[in-house]
């Protein structure tokens, strides 16, 4: 499994600031590729943040039981560190404070990072909920773009926004595609058109817009995703190729 | 030394729990339901009922839910503004020691099916869930918990009512901020309340008819549209992250059917964790047709999200049906009977669909299946 998601979402390949946006279609959840890439980091022992506002840091710690990881015990040693978004900013509506500086401790907290590691790999988790939040598409933008300036300054980071694409007339759904025109590799997760079953999770495409400058693919019009169907275990994914089930 | 530690939590502990992905789960009070959302309601989540047109079902499994917090001795957090909740408490079902009776009405020698004979040794097919159930209560919805017992159970009441519709919290949109004091003020409710809570036992928030119209007053009075449903979402998102890794469990019914706008929905359902509708038969054509005459209603699950875990639970059937009977409320797979009647229409005409138009001509695709 790791060798799949490693080279599909090219995690090896020496890229500068390798930025790759999940995007949830058709109420798929998708937060197991943060899951995925949260466990290569661990093994790898390089440095992450993450943001999370979506899933809280418990369930990805129980998960990463799991899949033979302790993200506490890596939390404990200083690789990785996290941002609980959803919780400080409940804690500020409910202390009548301002909400105008949260976005500003996040990178604070990534350059805060960056004293103590020369790489810090990022994940923002469910960052449409900014949306939800009533930060106009205007500053959400501007954010994403500063997060990717930031990480930049270190050494070959990974940048990876998970967000949640609702439908094609939401500010959603506009952010989402701002975000994969920034992006390296996108990933696109999607629910079974019939319902759930027990054979497959859902449909995955990965496209990389990022491959568009290199001198293979500089003549090609419209590079091909790669199509593939997941099924979730207990302790990781399996990939599969459409018709292979 | 060992990356893996087996976590054991005091959670284990809480009457009327099962730990499952080292998370408690409680049962609705009802068993069918519990076994096609995988086991009941996981703590620290949301659970949210789509409600039918006339609100009558939904409103059973929100006092099930509320009567098994009873019965279980859990603290209870019960809001609604379309009812008075008190109201709603005095009327929960009643626990009963054995599941109640089945109504079989006598079968007559002219219903008895004709069975081939090689199939007579085989067993009926199961169509109902959760009979093997361990957890949770059974009820009995002819009886009602008494006043006694209600006064003494851990049951809060919120305190907003439909005059804070109309109120504003905020007088201009501020980033996170709710507008509507009723939404704030029920928010806050809820965060002093699980503030409060000891962690040793579990809460059960219930939130009746979230959403209704009442509720979205102060959206419909806003002269910009796109600002239509936007504390409710905010309210939801809220919510979710107050309730995460804690000893709670929310069940909110919710009126979906009364959002045009299919995205306000899919964001309130985005911040839930599983979810349901009701689709009732009652006033549509579906009432009248032969194939759903044993069933009051179709239900359809809606999400079930991973908690703790990688695997969300997949349910042993998406064809799922209700029926309301006089004692209890039961979920099952749908069936369609079998077309047993002989007529001299043709093959093709269908003979078991209610013909859409006055002059006749039945047709095969109006048959749902």
């Amino acid at each position: 499994m790791s060798d799949i998601i490693t080279s599909c979402l090219q995690l090896q390949k020496n890229i500068s600031t390798n930025r790759i946006v999940v995007k949830e279609i058709n109420g798929c959840d998708g937060s197991f590729i943060v899951n995925c890439v949260i466990s290569y980091c661990i093994k790898q022992n390089s440095p992450l943040l993450i943001v999370s506002s979506h899933n809280s840091i418990t369930h990805y710690h129980n998960v990463g039981l799991r899949m033979n990881h302790n993200l506490f015990k890596s939390c404990e040693a200083g690789v990785i560190d996290y941002f609980d978004f959803g919780d400080a900013t409940l804690t500020n509506i409910m202390e009548y404070a301002e909400s105008d500086q949260l976005l500003i401790d996040v990178l604070k907290k990534i350059e805060e990072m960056q004293r103590n590691h020369d790489t810090v790999n990022i994940i923002f988790d469910g960052i449409t909920h900014l949306l939800d939040l009533q930060y106009t598409l205007q500053e959400v933008n501007k954010f994403g773009s500063e997060i990717i300036e930031i990480a930049a300054k270190s050494k070959n980071p990974l940048v990876i926004f998970h967000c949640n694409d609702v439908m094609e007339d939401d500010a959603n759904h506009c952010w989402a595609n701002l975000l994969s025109h920034k992006a390296q590799t996108v990933v696109e997760v999607e629910n079974l058109s019939s319902g759930l079953s027990s054979d497959v999770s859902g449909h995955l495409t990965i496209k990389y817009p990022g491959n568009k400058f290199n001198e293979e693919h500089i003549h090609t019009v419209d590079m091909k995703p790669k199509k593939y169907l997941y099924k979730l275990f207990d302790r990781g994914v399996k990939w599969l190729a459409p018709g292979t089930v | 030394m060992r990356s893996f530690r087996k976590f054991i939590d005091i959670s284990t502990h809480i009457n009327g729990t099962k730990v499952k992905n080292n998370l408690p789960y409680v049962s609705s009070g009802i068993p069918s339901l519990d076994h096609i959302v995988g086991g009941g309601i996981p703590a620290g989540s949301i659970f949210v009922v789509e409600e039918d047109v006339l609100g009558v079902y939904s409103k059973v499994l929100f006092k099930y839910f509320i009567a098994e917090g009873v019965a279980c001795d859990h603290e209870l957090f019960v809001t609604s503004l379309d009812e008075d909740p008190h109201k709603i408490t005095s009327e929960l079902p009643q626990p009963c020691a054995l599941p109640p009776e089945d109504e079989k009405a006598p079968s007559t020698d002219a219903e008895k099916m004709k069975i081939a004979w090689r199939y007579e040794g085989l067993s009926q097919v199961e169509s109902s869930f959760g009979s093997n159930t361990n957890l949770g209560h059974n009820f009995d919805l002819s009886r009602y918990i008494d006043a006694d017992t209600i006064e003494k159970s851990k049951i809060q009441y919120g305190t907003t009512t439909w005059q804070d519709s109309t109120l504003s919290w905020q007088t201009t949109m501020r980033r996170g901020k709710l507008k509507s004091a009723l939404f704030h003020k029920l928010l806050r409710n809820i965060y002093e309340t699980v503030l409060r809570s000891s962690g040793t036992n579990m809460l059960r928030l219930a939130i009746h008819s979230l959403g209704s119209p009442i509720w979205m007053a102060m959206d419909s009075d806003d002269t910009e549209f796109q600002n239509y449903g936007r504390d409710l979402i905010m309210f939801m998102y809220y919510l979710r992250i107050l309730i995460r890794d804690k000893n709670v469990a929310v069940f909110i019914t919710i009126p979906s059917h009364l959002y045009e706008d299919p995205i306000i929905m899919k964001k309130v359902l985005y911040s839930a964790h599983n979810a349901v509708r009701i689709e009732s038969f009652a006033g549509s054509e579906k009432e009248t047709n032969p194939v759903y005459k044993d069933y009051h209603g179709l239900f359809h699950i809606t999400k079930l999200t991973a908690l703790y875990t990688l695997v969300p639970f997949v349910p042993p059937s998406l064809d799922l049906a209700f029926k309301l009977k006089r004692k209890k409320f039961v979920i099952e797979k749908l069936h369609i009977p079998p077309e047993l009647e002989e007529t001299s229409e043709r093959e093709q005409d269908d003979i078991t669909a209610t013909p859409s138009t006055a002059c006749g001509g039945f047709r095969k695709k109006d048959i749902d299946f």
